[in-house]
């Protein structure tokens, strides 16, 4: 069967969040105007969605409704012998100079609903069952358009999902989706794809591509997002500074600091990119993320301490990590990297290092490294923050939030990460399969 | 509404390619050129796949151009390396020739096996690879220096931004497949050169010099000898380059029989050995390595699951068509205040849309005010306009209990219009739920805001419960 193009119109009560669905389900957080106001969108708007370049869908962004109790009665009024034939009285409505003007809104959007396949109705699960949403939804029936009922803000306590669906039964709507606009979660959006295809056979072929399409997408980002987390930890593996012996520390450790802090910096970036968000999409909360950065710097002590990491309990493991740069160096140090401190400065191990002529062996220098609590934390802050961007909405204009979870920090490194003897490709890759391994356990 | 009617696939030139790489590989160090608006809009309106727009905006960066002159000085300089691998080629030809014909006593199979031994050696294991890889391995000596090159010529030679960013686009390209294949050409073409320029001096020489040739052999046997060189002689004398139909020809090549007899024929036959064992094979490998890295640099692809790609997917790919924003354009219609005339008197209250009666607490005393309750669906809207349709005088006050948890529209606002005219009095709007705005979810600034909007369209005002109660108090 060929793929139809799929023409889905997005039809509401005012401020419902019809737009932050559209947003939602096009993936694209520049979508339209979002604002909690009445009346942000005021003209009907469409998007293609495309697989391939062709575009199989359509998405229509649509005013809400606002005078539905009136136009209900207009319509009522003017029912005359064309009772039971609903789509013929919106004609008459439409074709009405008076009554297009009067309900112009409404007017646009009981168009929009003719020409399309399958309507989205979008109401507010907060709101009681009003009478006037159910002449909007007597009146979009009218249409003679199938309509799947989309519940938004379900997730909020004060949600009246269950009143709602009952009235929605006894209004004949079946065809009901709880789909939070402000959280991207693949599987109600898959879910609600489901119901749209249960409706019309036609589109089974297009629908079925889509949702391939997307879980392609999906996989895509994940793996990009933790291809660029593995990035982070080889280059910061990699961040070092050696210095003389008696040479003083500090400014060597503020300086390599400094890369850290600007490294991870880039890697939050990638991640909000992939997810589409802006900088300007974050406020103060529990990931600590604002404007865009994390507000928690890598190097307090304290934040290492609110992300359950001990420092103490990796003492050990700084010298390891001289024992690896020994590999590195071909065991021409003869296995001498080893640690001078256990922390110069937070997140700094200082690692006694021997260069490779008999000179510097002789003369002995020191290699500034970052310590692995530090690494740790670098890793589990990028996996906190992929893992909270997958779940948000792209219509979310209320901060991230994420509980702390302890059991993914009690995990090692990925082993790859030490492995120096590797091809930079394959460690890359390698570091990035563990992580994924660690984020699918999660 | 736009649609795709463009390629599926979008081939770009190397030049491109090493370009989008070279802004990949900046802004994986650096991160996001900030300043790249201009380039995005410039992409976006560049064809209709990520690919593409990602190298119009590679283009449309500033300092574009300059990357992509040093891109023409690294392949300037790589062209330089290939020549000066030629010349040593010759080099060690010349070297490799003088030494194996050092005396007028030539044994052809020492000479053979001291040109051709290591230049066969490599291709085997050059096309061993290729059959267990199905590609290339890349020749780690001819990359290692290729590398050194350009990071020890490269600064010099480059005048662009970031450098070190040009320097791992290019090596980039010569690891990637094509890259691969390219530096297979560049093997090949090194000992093809090599080759020549054996086949050549030793032509040389063996025009204007006499030497005696002819096999020997000290393990072997002279017969398995014999068979050997039967079985090195069938392929040149398949390609017509010598005739062995004398069968004592190679009997009589056994040095210190008869060596005057035999020197023209062997001579060409050591000749042949070389065209057919060295230089053919090697140009067939060329043949091939050519045709692949040109298939290759042809169908040059970006990596778009690369996070350094994938994230700008956000940024180049967004919908050209925003929504017409136009709230300019809708301005509802203002009323002046309305205000209670002189013989005006009594205050009505009523609840409209709160939802449900458990919301509504009761603002004033059944003495005070006449209450209509709660007005939600079209029965209670006609109830109310009846009670205060039979009313002989106009109310002063009709004081309405809205909840700031609904989103006023234009159905609640012809409501309190209707309400308020048949009431014929002030318009009072008491609002709800305001202290738990945050808490519902919504912004409370942006909402009350929304209601004073509805009340300036009504001729109403919003009052709290407080100035209310001393207004009417006052009445």
């Amino acid at each position: 069967m060929s793929e139809s193009h799929l023409h889905l119109a997005i039809v509401g009560h005012t401020n419902t969040g019809k737009t932050s669905l559209v947003r939602t389900l096009l993936h694209q957080a520049q979508f339209g105007s979002v604002d909690d106001r009445a009346g942000t969108t005021t003209r009907v708007s469409g998007e293609p969605l495309y697989i391939d370049h062709r575009a199989v869908m359509t998405l229509y962004d649509s005013p809400g409704l606002e005078n539905a109790p009136a136009l209900f009665d207009w319509l009522e009024l003017h029912a005359g012998s064309q009772r039971h034939r609903g789509p013929a009285r919106v004609q008459t409505l439409l074709d009405d100079a008076d009554a297009s003007t009067r309900f112009d809104q409404e007017s646009q959007v009981l168009s929009l609903v003719l020409g399309s396949d399958v309507a989205l109705y979008v109401c507010d699960a907060r709101e009681p069952v009003l009478e006037k949403y159910r002449d909007e939804l007597s009146i979009l029936s009218l249409c003679g358009r199938p309509i799947v009922v989309v519940l938004n803000f379900v997730a909020s306590p004060h949600s009246q999902e269950s009143q709602w669906r009952a009235a929605l039964a006894q209004l004949g709507q079946h065809h009901i989706i709880a789909f939070d606009a402000m959280v991207r979660n693949p599987v109600t959006e898959r879910r609600l794809f489901e119901q749209i295809r249960s409706l019309s056979d036609a589109f089974v072929p297009t629908i079925d591509a889509w949702l391939r399409k997307r879980e392609q997408e999906e996989a895509d980002r994940l793996s990009a997002g933790l291809s660029a987390i593995a990035q982070l930890l080889i280059d910061a593996t990699a961040i070092q500074s050696v210095i003389d012996q008696d040479e003083p520390m500090d400014e060597a450790v503020q300086a390599l600091q400094d890369q850290v802090r600007r490294r991870e910096q880039l890697a939050v970036d990638v991640l909000l990119d992939l997810y589409r968000f802006g900088p300007q999409d974050y406020a103060e909360d529990p990931l600590n993320l604002s404007a865009g950065r994390w507000s928690d710097d890598v190097f307090d002590p304290d934040t290492l301490k609110s992300y359950g990491i001990r420092a103490g309990r990796y003492i050990g493991t700084g010298a390891g990590l001289g024992a690896a740069f020994d590999v590195a160096t071909g065991g021409l140090s003869l296995g001498t990297g080893t640690l001078v401190g256990a922390a110069t400065g937070a997140g700094i191990s200082a690692v006694r290092q021997f260069g490779l002529g008999l000179v510097d062996r002789l003369r002995g220098q020191i290699r500034l490294v970052v310590d692995q609590p530090t690494l740790r934390l670098l890793a589990w802050r990028q996996m906190e923050l992929l893992r909270a961007l997958r779940q948000r909405g792209h219509a979310s204009q209320t901060p991230l939030s994420t509980p702390a979870q302890d059991q993914w920090s009690a995990q090692a490194l990925p082993r790859a990460l030490m492995n120096k003897r590797l091809e930079e490709a394959e460690r890359l890759v390698r570091v990035q399969a563990e992580l994924a391994q660690a984020f699918i356990e999660d | 509404m736009g649609r795709y009617d463009g390629k599926m696939t979008t081939s770009l030139g190397v030049i491109q390619w090493l370009l989008a790489e070279q802004v990949r590989h900046t802004e994986q160090a650096q991160g996001r050129i900030r300043d790249d608006a201009s380039a995005n809009a410039v992409a976006k309106e560049q064809g209709l796949d990520l690919a593409q727009r990602i190298v119009s905006r590679a283009e449309a960066l500033p300092d574009a151009q300059f990357i992509q002159r040093d891109f023409k000085h690294l392949r300037a300089l790589f062209v330089w390396f290939c020549l000066l691998l030629g010349v040593v080629a010759m080099v060690a030809a010349a070297g490799a020739v003088r030494v194996s014909i050092d005396q007028r006593e030539i044994e052809i199979l020492a000479v053979v096996a001291s040109l051709l031994g290591l230049p066969t050696v490599l291709l085997v294991v050059w096309l061993l690879a290729i059959l267990i890889w199905r590609r290339p391995a890349h020749s780690t000596l001819l990359t290692a220096m290729t590398r050194g090159l350009f990071h020890r010529l490269g600064p010099r030679a480059l005048s662009g931004p970031r450098p070190e960013a040009t320097l791992a686009a290019a090596m980039g390209l010569l690891l990637s497949p094509s890259g691969r294949w390219l530096m297979g050409l560049v093997s090949h073409g090194f000992w093809l050169v090599y080759l020549s320029s054996a086949l050549l001096i030793l032509t040389v020489l063996l025009t204007v010099s006499q030497y005696d040739l002819g096999w020997g052999t000290t393990l072997l046997s002279d017969a398995q000898a014999l068979r050997l060189l039967a079985m090195l002689a069938y392929l040149p004398e398949f390609f017509g380059l010598i005739t062995t139909d004398d069968g004592t020809w190679l009997a009589t090549g056994r040095l210190g029989v008869a060596p005057e007899l035999v020197r023209g024929p062997w001579a060409q036959f050591l000749l042949a050995l070389i065209v057919v064992y060295g230089i053919l094979p090697r140009m067939l490998a060329a043949l091939l390595s050519a045709g692949m890295a040109w298939y290759g640099f042809r169908h040059l692809s970006l990596d778009l699951k690369h996070p350094g790609y994938l994230r700008l997917s956000g940024l180049l790919m967004e919908p050209k068509s925003a929504s017409v924003e136009d709230d300019a354009g809708y301005e509802p219609e203002r009323r002046s205040m309305r205000v209670a005339s002189k013989d005006a008197s009594g205050v009505i209250t009523l609840a409209l849309e709160v939802g449900s009666e458990a919301s509504v607490s009761p603002l004033f005393g059944s003495n005070e005010a006449i209450d209509l309750g709660v007005v939600e669906t079209r029965a209670d809207r006609e109830r109310a306009m009846q009670a205060l349709s039979v009313r002989k005088q106009p109310a002063a006050y009709l004081v309405v209990q809205c909840s700031a948890r609904r989103t006023p529209d234009r159905g609640l606002a012809e409501s309190l219009n209707q309400l308020a005219d048949a009431a014929g009095g002030a318009l009072l709007i008491v609002l709800t739920d305001t202290e738990s705005l945050g808490d519902w979810g919504v912004d409370p600034a942006a909402r009350l805001a929304d209601w004073s909007r509805l009340a300036e369209q009504t001729g109403g005002r919003i009052e709290s419960l407080h100035t209310l109660r001393e207004m009417v108090g006052l009445s």
